[in-house]
């Protein structure tokens, strides 16, 4: 079974409308248990989709099992999914509330929580080194209302349109709009705070 | 727009299309500093490639249990029988006890139902033949790792050649390669420890007791066995009784034989009893000799025999009764 372009694509932030027009029509194959859509399913959103846990989680492992899991959710489920509603929404959902039941495990188990991560230092100027811009932002990130934040890593890590997180966290799309406008002034804030600025971004 | 908008597919571009050009311009410059998670450790291609071959072999294998001997459904009760309800709704259920459903997210188990053995094939080629209400659960669906499987009951498991596949017990451990052995899991009466048999018909496999990691290796014709937390037993040649003789259920009565030992034969065989109403019926005698058909379930041979006795049976909570209840 071949792999679709999109997903071999090194730039899975993009959901262009012909991948997501690919995406329903093997929706629409799978719902008669086509085996290779299920796998072309695979192929175009499975990267996207461990960004997305990665972001959740910072589990180099548990990512993996995440999307086994959510991708034989999938197949079990292709039956009663809706084909008029986007597929890469609701795996993102399902793989959103998985990477919650990991954490849910883990802070019973009293191992890392969800969204921190050990490696990074708690004072961001001791941190602060070009290559830690990326756990400064993870931080920030963090630190967001919790809707907003869902949102911010729908758009960021997930590539999701307007529509799709709508229909992934059931808000309204105008609610996605201010929230994301509203995520991106408080990075800015953070940023500038911390030196950057648009010349040297 | 100004140049550094992001592209007309970018989710950010409506959040940002609302407002003035100053700060759309300083949001856009934010959303391309922001936008690539660079802690992204990147895809785990022997990993990636590990879920999608777990995914398709467990797609393949959601259409298991595939009996390939008996049908799943009950047989169509004769007029002036009772319905054999609950034979058919074990048979319907058959039950695929999934945990997690179907393709098990990590876990499924499948169990022969107490009326007929079940066979289980997998998508290597190997099959396991499970003894009436054996169940066996696959703990995790991830290729290019030993199969492994927890049994309990009884099975006859047939590996294809280079499998590496693991059998585990409540007491023991049996790893393989490529071979065929039963496998025999049972608690004696009124024992508390759990006892592990292994037979071995074909190739090799080794036998550890799982406290104590001491291994025997069988040789073909060989038999072991752990109990509770020992060690194994050292492996010794076969004898008659040892054989998976329930894999052939192959019923021959004698003429003059009792209905006890015929009950007798028939809870060997199948995980149920069966009950009689009235010991004195016990001691009813067939009238001719009955050779039961090869992979008969087990309401078809009761059906036979009462015919043959003039008797007639109903099912119980836990197998059948048979009663001298005449049919019309």
């Amino acid at each position: 079974m071949q792999r679709s372009n999109h997903a071999s694509s090194s730039q899975p932030t993009s959901s262009p409308h012909s991948a997501v027009s690919r995406e329903q029509q093997w929706l629409l194959a799978l719902r008669e248990a086509n085996t290779e859509a299920f796998d072309a399913l695979y192929g175009s959103l499975s990267e996207p989709l461990l960004r997305y846990a990665w972001a959740l989680t910072r589990d180099q492992d548990a990512i993996y099992d995440i999307i086994q899991e959510a991708f034989l959710k999938l197949w079990q489920k292709r039956a009663e999914l809706d084909p008029d509603l986007p597929i890469r929404a609701w795996m993102f959902r399902v793989v959103r509330n998985l990477a919650y039941k990991t954490h849910r495990t883990r802070r019973i188990r009293s191992e890392v929580a969800l969204d921190i991560d050990p490696a990074r230092g708690d004072t961001p100027e001791s941190s602060y080194r070009g290559q830690e811009l990326d756990h400064l932002i993870h931080r920030w990130v963090d630190e967001m209302p919790p809707r907003r934040r869902e949102v911010f890593q729908l758009s960021r890590v997930g590539g999701l349109s307007h529509h799709e997180i709508a229909e992934t966290l059931a808000i309204s799309s105008k609610t996605v709009n201010n929230h994301l406008v509203e995520g991106l002034r408080f990075l800015r804030i953070k940023l500038r705070s911390h030196g950057f600025n648009e010349q040297n971004l | 727009m100004n140049a550094n908008m992001p592209s007309s597919q970018d989710p950010i571009r409506d959040a940002l299309g609302a407002l003035d050009d100053t700060e759309r311009d300083a949001l856009a410059h934010t959303w391309e500093a922001v936008r690539t998670d660079g802690t992204w450790p990147g895809v785990n291609a022997q990993r990636h490639a590990d879920v999608r071959a777990a995914l398709q072999a467990a797609i393949r294998e959601e259409t298991l249990p595939r009996p390939d001997r008996a049908p799943h459904r009950a047989p169509i009760p004769r007029a002036g029988r009772r319905p054999l309800a609950w034979v058919g709704a074990i048979a319907a259920g058959v039950v695929l006890v999934a945990v997690g459903l179907g393709l098990g997210l990590h876990r499924a188990t499948i169990t022969a139902p107490p009326d007929r053995a079940q066979t289980v094939n997998l998508a290597d080629g190997s099959s396991i033949e499970l003894r009436p209400g054996a169940s066996v659960t696959h703990s995790r669906l991830r290729a290019g790792t030993p199969r492994r499987v927890m049994l309990t009951g009884e099975a006859y498991f047939t590996i294809t050649p280079g499998t590496r596949f693991t059998v585990e017990t409540a007491n023991a451990r049996i790893d393989v390669l490529g071979t065929q052995f039963s496998v025999k899991v049972s608690r004696p009466d009124g024992a508390t420890e759990a006892v592990t048999e292994v037979y071995l018909a074909e190739g090799s496999v080794a036998l550890t007791g799982g406290a104590t990691e001491q291994r025997v290796t069988l040789a073909p014709g060989d038999v072991s066995h752990v109990v509770g937390a020992q060690a194994p037993v050292a492996p010794s040649a076969a004898s008659h009784a040892d054989l998976p003789l329930w894999r052939a259920r192959q019923f021959t009565f004698e003429a003059g034989a009792p209905l006890r030992n015929v009950i007798a034969a028939i809870e060997a065989s199948y995980d149920l009893r069966v009950h009689v109403h009235d010991p004195a019926l016990l001691d009813a005698q067939l009238p001719f000799q009955y050779l039961g058909r090869n992979v008969l379930p087990a309401p078809q041979l009761l059906e036979d025999l009462c015919q043959i006795l003039g008797l007639t049976y109903r099912p119980t909570s836990d197998g059948f009764e048979i009663v001298t209840v005449p049919t019309t």
